[in-house]
């Protein structure tokens, strides 16, 4: 038996105590070729145990030594991993039946999975059923992050411990970089009003002390606590023009304070809208270079909520959040620093409700998140019940289930209500007693800044003025706990963009990468093995030489893995094993701009995009003549219904087509493809759902259009390959059969027992229209 | 299309028999392989040297309407009431649907532990204590109502906690605060 190339070390490193307790056994065996540690025992509990494959035999071992099983290599006839429910499991076809031999959480299946598919081709070949040996080729499908270890999602995300909060909001700034001089007289800005709000309560204190007061006699002010600012007004004379004056001082303070606001607030606006389009454009921009595997491992919403809603989040929070929060932020130092310069035994007085207010307030907003949060999801739930039995209506009333469905509204709507209600009364309850401790701080300033004025310390101005600074002052801590979570919330937005910018790109030019302006055609599959999951292949050692302007037919099951084939020519994906060549280069080496250029593909449903058909044929090219648009839409045979159009080729196809029947689409995108004249062509099961009429004329398009080009085609309708120079059968991911139709109906092989099928299909169906007549 | 997905049934035309074969507890004996295979006998008539057992309601009702089957695609009947089998019966199949359906249950949740996005937790379950990291929880906990969660972890294990509310007050604060 062979053993060829024994990997060590690249799996799981065995103990040295259980190798000892090996070595002592009867067993004999020379020396260890690999082990896999299972997170899972045999009694199904988490532990340690052990797949032990030696030159002779697999062995299982507990994390204690104890060997479980022991299985001579050459009495195995077959093994696998098999997927249950959240875990797994290796399954060993021996003499002596079939064996469970060890269990595994999801955590080790790729490994497992890679060790069943290696071990079981090795027999294969062990047993003649395969040529060569299999090439030990283990990836690492966990994917840390290369600075910290952390474990990451897939091999797309960036590590979010080494992209800390922080630099989020400095990579915010970072594109800010193009309007740096406009930023900082934002920043100027903000500061000056904040300055300018700290004015109007020191000027009421001047007004009350120095002007109203100033003749009353109950008001003996302590002298040495007068502001210079006071003593001038003090020396203006008369009182009235004083007055005046003060007043009008303040109309000006308003006025500039309104000028600054305003200032700021369009800069901002400015400024936010610009940041979020430049990082929303970014975001889009490279989206398009990602791989195919990107957008498999997320849905198609989620990405649209990239680009549309975390960008408006982060827009919003910039927009109204950071001016908010910064404003607010310089106002509570300012203020903080006024209260204690007038009269820091009061200030200190001022500080007591503040742990009140921001505990009340931290628990108050928490509260109402969740429970807002779980009133929110019981209404998108009652929601979809409407939905659900509206758009079902003719349904629900032909099985007269009326009063099923208005019961089940009813108990999505009382819990919907429930939580509604919870909510309400948890604002309704705490938000007044919140304001309270608010208030609660003013009357302590009331009665100790009272206190003060009786017996002479301080003037009454001092405590209006300290008054309306309290109110400013506590004002913004209301807000801190809600203000922290959006702005958390935004950070997280902006932390799902940026994962976006920082997943890694398609291709990346290494200067390794071939270009290949004039690609021939010649596609050639060598041993190649590919699956989504590259411990689950789906497509096993394809063997196939295709020769330039050949055309194929790939036929087999749904789900034998032909669209499968199709992704990988494309180099949606690349293999996990063996190549796949063009004109003898190495497909993972040819520069995907040109490769892409030269391969055309027409789908099974072809997608339009919104615009006119003109500009729909001319996709791929945009730059065509007129001329070539319609030779192109003549060899498709739709120019002749596209003339009956009023618009012609002005015409609008509508979302995805819409307004055009299947048939018209589909030529439409034949005329595509023929105008991007590609020299690799992908046809996936291009005549389907049309009549009679008009499937021959796609069939005429298509027969002009693989014309000299390397031709891989798809169809479930068998008859439709007619034309194919050679079938290629895949069954269960491997290919089976491959030869003209001739060939493979005289082998009498899995193509003619599906052309046999369909033939009876066939004959049900023209029975059946013979009947329904 | 439909004739693509039928091709199997197509073969054999003439018994188109689809009364599905309910089975009595007392007709069938489930033993061990000397090598540990589940073997299933169906009295005086046949022995399947290999069994595979799937729940038809794993969620709402996991303890009846047992699927057994001879391979992936080859169902022989069903099991309603697994409960009237011989003891050793069922211990037998009560492992074999142990080894098919592991989704671990959360007992009791020690802490729950956020760091860069990616939730720590350290649960007990039913099969040990375990310690996993979930990413970003709206994705990754569904909620079957009425208070039902499935928490899957970055590698894909997937963790039941058949009713939050019946967590003791520690475990439950644990999820309540990041909810």
């Amino acid at each position: 038996m062979s053993t060829a190339d024994t990997p060590t070390g690249t799996l799981d490193e065995l103990p040295e105590s259980i190798e000892q307790t090996l070595k002592t056994l009867d067993i004999h065996f020379e020396k260890i070729r690999f082990a896999v540690r299972s997170d899972v025992i045999h009694t199904g509990t988490f532990g340690e145990e052990w797949f032990v494959l030696t030159d002779a035999a697999i062995f299982t071992v507990t994390g204690e030594g104890e060997v479980l099983h022991y299985i001579p290599y050459e009495s195995v006839l077959g093994i696998r991993a098999e997927s249950v429910v959240d875990a797994g499991l290796v399954v060993l076809e021996t003499h002596e039946g079939t064996i469970d031999l060890i269990r595994y959480s999801n955590s080790c299946a790729a490994k497992f999975g890679f060790v069943a598919r290696f071990i079981g081709d090795e027999i294969e070949f062990r047993d003649g059923k395969r040529d060569e040996a299999p090439v030990w080729d283990y990836k690492v499908e966990e994917h840390s992050c290369k600075t910290c270890g952390l474990l990451l999602a897939d091999e797309f995300s960036p590590c979010p411990a080494c992209t800390k909060k922080h630099r989020v909001m400095l990579r915010i700034f970072s594109y800010m970089r193009p309007y740096r001089g406009k930023a900082w007289i934002y920043t100027l800005l903000v500061i000056v009003s904040t300055l300018i709000f700290l004015f109007p309560p020191y000027f009421t204190r001047i007004l009350i002390d120095d002007i109203l007061l100033l003749n009353d006699a109950t008001a003996p002010a302590a002298d040495e606590n007068i502001t210079w600012l006071g003593q001038i007004f003090r020396s203006i004379q008369p009182a009235v023009l004083a007055l005046s004056i003060a007043i009008g001082g303040l109309l000006v303070v308003y006025l500039t304070r309104v000028l600054f606001t305003v200032l700021h607030s369009r800069l901002s606006a400015w400024l936010t809208f610009r940041i979020a389009a430049n990082i929303r454009a970014h975001v889009y921009e490279h989206l398009h270079n990602l791989s195919i595997r990107f957008f498999d491992k997320r849905t198609t919403g989620t990405v649209i909520s990239h680009i549309t809603e975390d960008s408006e989040r982060l827009q919003d929070f910039l927009l109204e959040g950071l001016s908010f929060l910064s404003v607010q932020l310089f106002l509570f130092f300012g203020i903080g620093t006024m209260l204690f310069l007038m009269n820091w035994k009061l200030a200190c007085f001022v500080l007591i409700p503040i742990p009140i207010i921001v505990m009340g307030a931290g628990w108050f907003w928490r509260k109402l998140r969740s429970l807002w949060h779980r009133a929110w999801r019981r209404r998108s739930k009652l929601f979809d019940v409407v939905n659900d039995s509206v758009s079902g209506i003719r349904v629900v009333r032909a099985f007269g289930q009326q009063t099923s469905e208005v019961s089940r509204f009813d108990t999505a709507n009382v819990d919907t209500r429930e939580y509604e209600t919870k909510a309400e009364l948890i604002w309704a309850t705490y938000y007044h007693p919140l304001l309270f401790a608010v208030q609660f701080g003013s009357l302590i300033i009331w009665y100790v800044g009272g206190l003060d004025i009786l017996t002479g310390t301080m003037t009454f101005g001092t405590l209006i003025a300290f008054h309306a600074y309290l109110t400013m002052f506590y004002e913004p801590l209301r807000y801190v706990s809600p203000l922290i979570n959006w702005a958390s919330r935004s950070m997280t937005a902006a932390e799902r963009l940026f994962e976006v910018i920082d997943s890694q790109p398609e291709q990346t030019d290494d200067g390794n990468l071939k270009d290949m302006p004039n690609i021939l055609g010649e596609v050639q599959f060598r041993n190649m093995t590919f699956g989504y999951d590259s411990h689950k292949p789906v497509l096993k050692d394809i063997n196939l030489h295709v020769k330039p302007g050949e055309m194929i037919g790939l036929v087999g099951h749904s789900g034998a893995g032909k669209s499968t084939l199709i992704n990988l020519i494309c180099r949606f994906y690349t293999p996990d094993g063996g190549k796949l060549e063009i004109d003898g280069e190495d497909i993972k080496q040819v520069n995907l701009r040109d490769l892409r250029r030269q391969i055309g593909v027409v789908l099974q449903e072809p997608y339009l995009f919104s615009g006119t058909i003109g500009e729909n044929i001319a996709y791929a090219n945009p730059d065509a003549s007129m001329e070539d648009i319609i030779t192109a839409a003549r060899a498709a045979n739709a120019h002749e219904f596209i003339v009956k159009f009023p618009d012609g080729y002005d015409t609008e196809v509508g979302e995805r087509g819409g307004s055009l029947s299947g048939g018209e689409r589909q030529r439409i995108s034949i005329a595509r493809a023929i105008l991007h004249n590609p020299r690799i062509l992908i046809l996936d099961e291009a005549t389907s759902s049309v009549d009679v009429e008009t499937e021959k004329k796609i069939q005429q398009a298509i027969d002009r259009l693989v014309q000299n080009r390397t031709t891989f085609a798809i169809a479930h309708r068998l008859s439709t390959l007619r034309n194919a120079d050679r079938l290629f059968v895949i069954e269960k991911g491997k290919g089976v059969e491959c030869g003209s139709h001739a060939e493979l109906m005289e082998k009498k092989g899995i193509y003619y027992k599906l052309v046999e099928t369909q033939r009876e299909a066939a004959n049900v169906r023209a029975e059946a229209q013979i009947l329904e007549r | 299309m439909q004739d693509k997905d039928k091709t199997e049934s197509t073969k054999a035309p003439e018994q188109d028999d689809f009364t599905q074969r309910f089975l009595e507890a007392k007709e069938l004996t489930f033993s061990r392989s000397p090598v540990g295979t589940a073997r299933l006998e169906i009295h005086n008539e046949v022995c399947h040297l290999r069994v595979i057992v799937r729940k038809l309601m794993p969620l709402s009702n996991p303890d009846k309407y047992i699927s057994l089957a001879a391979d992936e695609d080859t169902e022989i009947g069903i099991l309603v009431n697994p409960s009237e089998l011989t003891s050793e019966s069922q211990n037998i199949l009560n492992e074999e649907l142990d080894k098919r359906y592991f989704t671990p249950t959360i007992k009791k949740i020690y802490r729950v532990k956020e760091q860069f996005g990616i939730h720590e937790w350290e649960v007990e379950t039913e099969r040990g204590r375990v310690t996993f990291q979930v990413r970003g929880l709206n994705q990754n906990i569904k909620q079957a109502l009425p208070a039902r969660l499935f928490v899957t972890d970055v590698r894909g294990n997937r963790y039941d906690i058949p009713d939050y509310r019946e967590l003791d007050a520690k475990s439950f604060h644990q999820i309540q605060r990041h909810l």
